[in-house]
Parts: structure tokens; C-alpha cells; sequence
């Protein structure tokens, strides 16, 4: 207490010198300081204080780099400790931009497109992580149902951007890198977009709400394209593949000059060929494979409906506006085993003759007759619940229980597709949505 | 505490100050001035003879230097020059004390409208007076210990005494204020 108040004696005014007094003083000194430095020669260092001083200067040039080192290894292992909590995060948590700003670094990191492909895909993965651990944490459930849906829709949205820019690379693989090379990551990418779409799948049969169902479906849209592409590329690769190991040498050499075939594919010996061929016909197996579970599924859900909801539907006004009864028969027909499962086996066929291209072409058009086909069954649901609903509130004249209009989520930027499949349009965007007005009408 | 980079900084101009160069004893200056001010105006109580005896010490100092006179630390060679100097000061004066009225004048015209601040510097006016009453060596090493923040190995360098008298006289000096501060 006492050593405190005397150090405080420092500050008293009373004690402090003038501030015009120190200037003049301060002149004074110098002047004759100066004078007298004429008149005697000032003595010269000695050798040791010269290596002194030389020393001393030298150490303090590097004594900010010292502190600076020393805070740069605290920020480092400060930021570490950061990181390595950001790892656990979730979209909508105050350390998940930090997660995505690491992950960007990572991608920045990379020199080869191969691993940057690779990396896209790791995060599509962790993005479905996220999306688990979303729906899976029930402390949000009831109380906070907008921000769980806004981290949902923060997460998919991302984990369009990984998709894409996995695609995007994987572009870039296919004009740099051997076609064995391409292949390979083409299986890796449809493996992850399988994940997603199986992923996703199961989530939405999980979840209730409308809007997350919504952008779980958008999320599955995108990895679906992706797939599409990165199919088609392999698809692609394998024909210029085969149509360079067709050609000779001379007319191969003007190819490559002129740029219709790559460098690396003019490149391809025998074994390579081999590989590329087997490595996009079991790509194109899949996808037969994946077509056909579709199919199944479709299969199993036209059975289900019933024949009074189709009546149902066929009563009312929006009903139709919405959906042609006409519609469901055409889907339940289309999945007869004339159309849809009659293309898969020409496809099958096709591929076990080892024209892969055409094989490819029957299962994009399979997958577009499914995809059809789902989009009018969900409506058709969608309409059979909302009639539900609507019956349920009848008299009572609540708005409240009519479910959020679709539309007022923001709509995802779908991601571009390339190759074959540039400018599909997904059947279920074309569909109008039930707006809540129509329903209050009732 | 003294940081390194300040220390390292200072042991720079001070070889600087050695080969003569005038910036670096500017920086000195700078550096010890009001110090040496406080530590002079506490022993001689009155503002003009402080600022006198400041500007002598400053220049002795120089000399020194320029005198080739060995020097290891500059800070506790300048308070050993103003210990020196304000000795030498009062034996030309006959130990004339100068008187203390010109304080509580100082005091009055204090603004009255900060009055925590105002109560605060009344406090330590009133440490201040009692810090005075005590002996000369007593004052010092209080003022070189607690005030200055000097390490008792410079202080035993400035008073040029033993590390251990420093400690009891510091020891002494300071059981000796309390006494008078509780009165």
C-alpha cells in the first residue's frame, strides 16, 4: 500500500519538471555539448565496444523478428486448438466458418488437380456429416426448428459447391492427366454422389419438415448431376480411348494437333486401353444397377397408391390443376417392363457388346423416365396430405396448420452439368407448386 | 520491469553516447530528466534550484564521458552524478534549508472541481511532506527504491554502499515513514 502511494509519487505535479524548462535544457545541453566536442576530440571506441555496439545493433534488428516469431508460434498453436474445436463443427456454429475457411485453404494447398478432386470429395463427405449431426441433434427439434433449417440449408448448400467444384476438377484431370487416371476418379466421385443420394434418402424419410425435405431433395438433384457428368466424362474418355487406339499413327498425330484427341490419350498403350475399358464399363454397370433400384422403388410406390386417392384427386380443382390423373397412369405404365426395364436390358446388352456410349445413352433415359415418375408420385402425395390436412381443419378455419409454402424457401443454384446431360431439366421443377392462398379457397 | 528490447535499446545508445554522439545523449536526457528532476526537487525543495542543479548534472555527466571516465550503467551513474551534485550543493550552502510553506501554496491553486483527483494529489502532497521529514538517507533509498523502481544492486552502487546496508537502511527508512504517516 505505502510502496504503491510512493510509486504514485512519480505522477504528482507538484514533482514534475516543466515541460517548456526540459525543452530549454535540453537546447542548452546540446549546444554545449557541441561546442565542447570542437574543442576536444571525442575519444574513440575501443575495439571490443565496437563489437559491442555491432553486436547490439545486430541482435536488436533481430529482436522484433524474435517477438514476432514467438507470437506467430502462440497464434499457431493458439489457432490450432481453434481448428481443431472448429473440426467439430456445424453450419450455423461461430467456429464453422473457420472449418470452411481451412478447408479452402487445403483445396489452396494443392498443385494436382487429381488430389484437388480428391479433396472436393472429402468435403462433400464431411458436408454429410454435418447434415447427420444436424438432424440427429434433437436440442435444436421443437424450439428451433428455423435455424436447424437454416444450418441444414447452409450445410447442402456447400455441399452443392464441393459437389461442383469436384466436377470442375475433375474437368481439368480429364484435359491433364492419363484416362486411367480420369477413370479412376470418376469411380471415386459416383461413389461419393451414391453416398449422397443414399444419404439423403434416408434423411428424408426421417424427417418431417417440408422446407429441410425440400433442400435435402435439392441436395440430392445436385449430386445426382454431378454423377451424370462425371459419368458421361468417363464415358467420353472411353470412346476417344478407343477411337485413338483405332486410328494410325499419322492420322493420331494430326488429331492431337488439331485437338480433337489429347496429348495423354494419344498416349494410351494396350494395357491402359484395357484398364479404361473395364474401369468405365463396371461405372456404367453401376449405374444400371442404380437405375434399376430406382425402378424397383417407383415400382413400389405406384403400387401403393391407391385407387381413392387417385379418385380423390381426380374430384378436385387444384388436384388437377396440378396433376393429370392421366399423369399417374402414365407413370405406372411407363414402369412396366415394356419401357423402362425393357431399355435397362437393351442397355445390359449393349454394354456386354462393348459399345458402352449407347449402353449409357438407354440408362440416361431410364433415369429420366424414373425421375419423372418420382416427381409426379411426390405431388401426388403431397396432394393427398394437404386434401388430409385440409379435411382435418375444416370449420375450424386455421391457417396455421397448412404447411409452409414451398416457394418461400430460396431456391438452390443449380449446379451446371456438362457433357451429354448440359441443360436436362429436371421434371420436378417444371411442376407448379400448391400455394396457400389456393388451399385457404377451400 | 525493464523489457529486453528496452534494455538492449538503451545498451545500444549508451555505446553510441560513449563514442560522443550528441543524439544519443538527447536520448538519455529524454529518458532521465524528469528522474533526476524528482530526486533533486524531493532533497532541495525548491523548483528553481532543481532545475539548476538538473541541467549541472546533465553536463557533468557528458564530461564524464567525454573524460573517458569507465562507465557500466548509465542510469545509476546519473543518480550517483545528482546524489554527488546535490551534496556538493548543500555543503556550499551550509545544509540552508529551504522552506516548505511554497507547497501548500501550490496546493491551493489546485483545481478544486476534480476533487477525487485534487484528494488523491493532497494524499500524496501530504506523503510527499512526510517522506521529507525523514533523514537524507532515508529519502533516497526510499525515493531510488519505491518512486524509481531501481533495483537494490543499483541502489547500492548510487549510495556506494553495501548491497546488505542497503537493505536495512530501506528496511529502517521505511518502518521509520509508516511510523510518521500513521501520526
Amino acid at each position: 500500500m505505502l510502496s504503491h502511494k510512493l510509486s504514485n509519487l512519480k505522477n504528482l505535479p507538484s514533482l514534475t519538471p516543466d515541460k517548456d524548462w526540459m525543452e530549454k535544457t535540453r537546447y542548452e545541453l546540446l549546444a554545449e555539448i557541441s561546442a565542447q566536442s570542437k574543442m576536444s576530440r571525442v575519444q574513440r571506441l575501443t575495439l571490443s565496444e565496437r563489437a559491442d555496439l555491432f553486436f547490439s545493433t545486430a541482435l536488436r534488428r533481430f529482436m522484433p523478428s524474435l517477438t514476432r516469431m514467438i507470437a506467430a508460434f502462440l497464434i499457431i498453436s493458439l489457432g490450432s486448438g481453434v481448428a481443431f474445436a472448429a473440426q467439430a463443427s456445424v453450419p450455423g456454429e461461430m467456429l464453422w466458418p473457420m472449418k470452411r475457411s481451412m478447408e479452402q485453404a487445403e483445396l489452396s494447398l494443392t498443385f494436382s488437380q487429381v488430389k484437388e478432386t480428391e479433396i472436393h470429395l472429402k468435403h462433400v463427405s464431411t458436408r454429410l456429416g454435418e447434415i447427420d449431426k444436424i438432424l440427429e441433434d434433437n436440442t435444436l427439434e421443437s424450439t428451433d426448428s428455423v435455424s436447424k433449417e437454416k444450418a441444414i440449408n447452409l450445410a447442402v448448400r456447400h455441399l452443392e459447391k464441393d459437389v461442383a467444384g469436384a466436377d470442375a476438377s475433375l474437368k481439368i484431370v480429364k484435359e491433364e492427366n492419363r484416362p486411367s487416371e480420369v477413370v479412376a476418379l470418376v469411380k471415386k466421385v459416383t461413389a461419393v454422389t451414391k453416398e449422397v443420394k443414399t444419404t439423403v434418402k434416408e434423411k428424408q424419410d426421417i424427417v418431417s419438415d417440408k422446407v429441410i425435405g425440400n433442400v435435402l431433395k435439392d441436395a440430392a438433384e445436385a449430386s445426382k448431376k454431378v454423377n451424370d457428368s462425371a459419368v458421361s466424362l468417363a464415358v467420353q474418355v472411353h470412346e476417344e480411348v478407343v477411337a485413338a487406339s483405332n486410328m494410325k499413327p499419322q492420322d493420331l498425330a494430326e488429331a492431337v494437333a488439331t485437338g480433337t484427341v489429347s496429348v495423354e490419350t494419344s498416349k494410351v498403350d494396350q494395357q491402359e486401353l484395357q484398364a479404361v475399358k473395364d474401369g468405365v464399363k463396371a461405372i456404367v454397370e453401376n449405374e444400371i444397377k442404380d437405375a434399376s433400384l430406382d425402378i424397383q422403388d417407383i415400382k413400389i410406390k405406384t403400387e401403393a397408391v391407391k385407387a381413392e386417392d387417385l379418385a380423390k384427386v381426380k374430384d378436385q380443382v387444384i388436384g388437377s390443376e396440378i396433376l393429370q390423373q392421366g399423369e399417374v397412369e402414365k407413370v405406372i405404365k411407363e414402369m412396366l417392363p415394356q419401357t423402362a426395364e425393357l431399355k435397362l436390358d437393351q442397355a445390359k446388352v449393349l454394354l456386354q457388346e462393348g459399345s458402352i456410349k449407347d449402353a449409357m445413352t438407354k440408362v440416361t433415359e431410364t433415369k429420366e423416365v424414373s425421375q419423372k415418375a418420382e416427381a409426379v408420385l411426390q405431388k401426388l402425395d403431397q396432394i393427398v396430405s394437404d386434401s388430409q390436412n385440409r379435411a382435418a381443419t375444416t370449420g375450424v378455419r386455421a391457417t396455421s396448420t397448412i404447411p409452409l409454402p414451398v416457394s418461400t424457401t430460396t431456391p438452390f443454384k443449380k449446379i451446371e452439368a456438362s457433357g451429354a446431360l448440359d441443360g436436362q431439366n429436371l421434371s420436378s421443377s417444371t411442376l407448379p407448386l400448391v400455394k396457400p392462398e389456393d388451399l385457404i379457397k377451400f | 520491469m525493464k523489457s529486453l528490447k528496452s534494455s538492449l535499446q538503451e545498451r545500444i545508445v549508451f555505446l553510441r553516447l560513449r563514442s560522443g554522439d550528441a543524439d544519443a545523449f538527447v536520448f538519455f536526457y529524454d529518458k532521465y530528466v524528469k528522474s533526476i528532476y524528482r530526486y533533486v526537487l524531493i532533497k532541495v525543495s525548491a523548483k528553481e534550484v532543481a532545475e539548476d542543479l538538473t541541467q549541472d548534472i546533465f553536463l557533468k555527466t557528458w564530461q564524464h564521458l567525454v573524460d573517458k571516465k569507465q562507465i557500466a550503467n548509465f542510469q545509476s551513474f546519473v543518480f550517483r552524478i545528482a546524489r554527488n551534485t546535490v551534496i556538493d550543493y548543500y555543503r556550499q550552502n551550509n545544509r540552508q534549508e529551504l522552506p516548505l510553506e511554497f507547497l501548500p501554496e501550490e496546493l491551493e491553486q489546485a483545481p478544486a472541481d476534480h476533487s477525487h483527483s485534487f484528494h488523491r494529489s493532497l494524499d500524496l502532497e501530504k506523503l510527499l511532506q512526510d517522506l521529507r521529514k525523514l533523514k537524507p538517507e532515508y529519502q533516497e533509498v526510499i525515493y531510488l527504491r519505491y518512486v524509481e523502481d531501481l533495483s537494490i544492486d543499483d541502489i547500492a552502487q548510487i549510495v556506494d554502499m553495501q548491497k546488505s546496508a542497503v537493505r536495512v537502511l530501506l528496511h529502517r527508512a521505511l518502518s521509520k515513514l509508516r511510523e510518521i504517516t500513521k501520526l
